[in-house]
């Protein structure tokens, strides 16, 4: 399962670039709704890879996986305006305190491939978004 | 500990409250809504992990209700009705999800863990974001 949380921050980075380029064309409340999907799936995915490893260390993983979604969405975030920041630091700190619970309590990591399926997905949507607003 | 984390997190909630009906004429629609949700889910957050903690999972209608109301007031407070909806959402979400974290703190058999030290750490660390995203909201009034 640790490829999984590689190969998602790698799949982070391509992509944070591509908005990067992306950003003056992007209108603000498409900027909004990337940064929310960024930082909420980074940090679900995050806490469900690494409460597979650690069990032991709940709080620990579950404070980890919270800074890494407010950081990857306020870092997402600040491409665009302050507001976004603010809205992606809330909610991938929200979305990274769900994530261990989420993968503790479905025993199979399955749940890790689905969701990054749906980010994927969900990226490439908002990607092909991006001239039309 | 738990207690000072629940007061200390109300003074917060009514100096934003105050904040917020003197800086009303200066807020956008979208400004608005924004800074309401955050501060209604940061306060729900806190407000319930904190209070699962103290009451060992009992009264929790009560702090569900409070987060809930609490946002629609801030929404209300700015002038805007769409924060007012915003902030309700987004509060009673955040209190739902401190609910979830703070009985499974409470009780680790819930998702299948064994038992773990240090259980003022998660209520601790979320009243170190409410003052965080506190002393952003406050800094970004200026603007």
């Amino acid at each position: 399962m640790a490829i999984l949380l590689f190969l998602h921050f790698m799949i982070i980075a391509v992509f944070l670039i591509r908005f990067f380029a992306l950003r003056d064309q992007t209108g603000f409340h498409l900027g909004m709704n990337i940064t929310m999907i960024t930082g909420g799936f980074t940090g679900l995915i995050t806490g469900a890879v690494l409460i597979d490893y650690f069990p032991f260390y709940f709080i620990a993983m579950t404070i980890l996986s919270a800074v890494t979604g407010a950081c990857v969405g306020a870092v997402n975030g600040l491409f665009y305006d302050s507001q976004s920041a603010l809205t992606g630091l809330s909610n991938g700190l929200m979305m990274g305190l769900m994530g261990p619970m989420l993968g503790a309590a479905g025993d199979f990591s399955m749940i890790a491939v689905v969701l990054e399926a749906a980010c994927i997905i969900l990226m490439i949507f908002a990607l092909s978004a991006v001239p039309k607003s | 500990m738990h207690e000072l984390i629940l007061i200390s997190a109300g003074l917060l909630m009514i100096s934003h409250a105050v904040f917020l009906f003197r800086k009303r004429v200066l807020l956008t629609e979208r400004y608005a809504n924004t800074i309401v949700s955050v501060i209604a889910a940061g306060a729900g957050l806190t407000l319930s992990l904190a209070h699962t903690a103290l009451f060992e999972g009992q009264l929790l209608w009560m702090i569900s209700g409070i987060s809930l109301l609490s946002g629609c007031l801030y929404g209300v407070l700015s002038g805007y009705m769409s924060a007012a909806i915003a902030g309700s959402v987004n509060g009673s979400i955040g209190s739902a999800m401190g609910i979830m974290t703070g009985e499974v703190l409470l009780n680790p058999a819930l998702c299948g863990l064994p038992t773990q030290d240090g259980q003022i750490l998660l209520p601790l660390f979320s009243l170190l974001f409410f003052i965080l995203i506190s002393l952003l909201i406050l800094l970004s009034y200026k603007y």
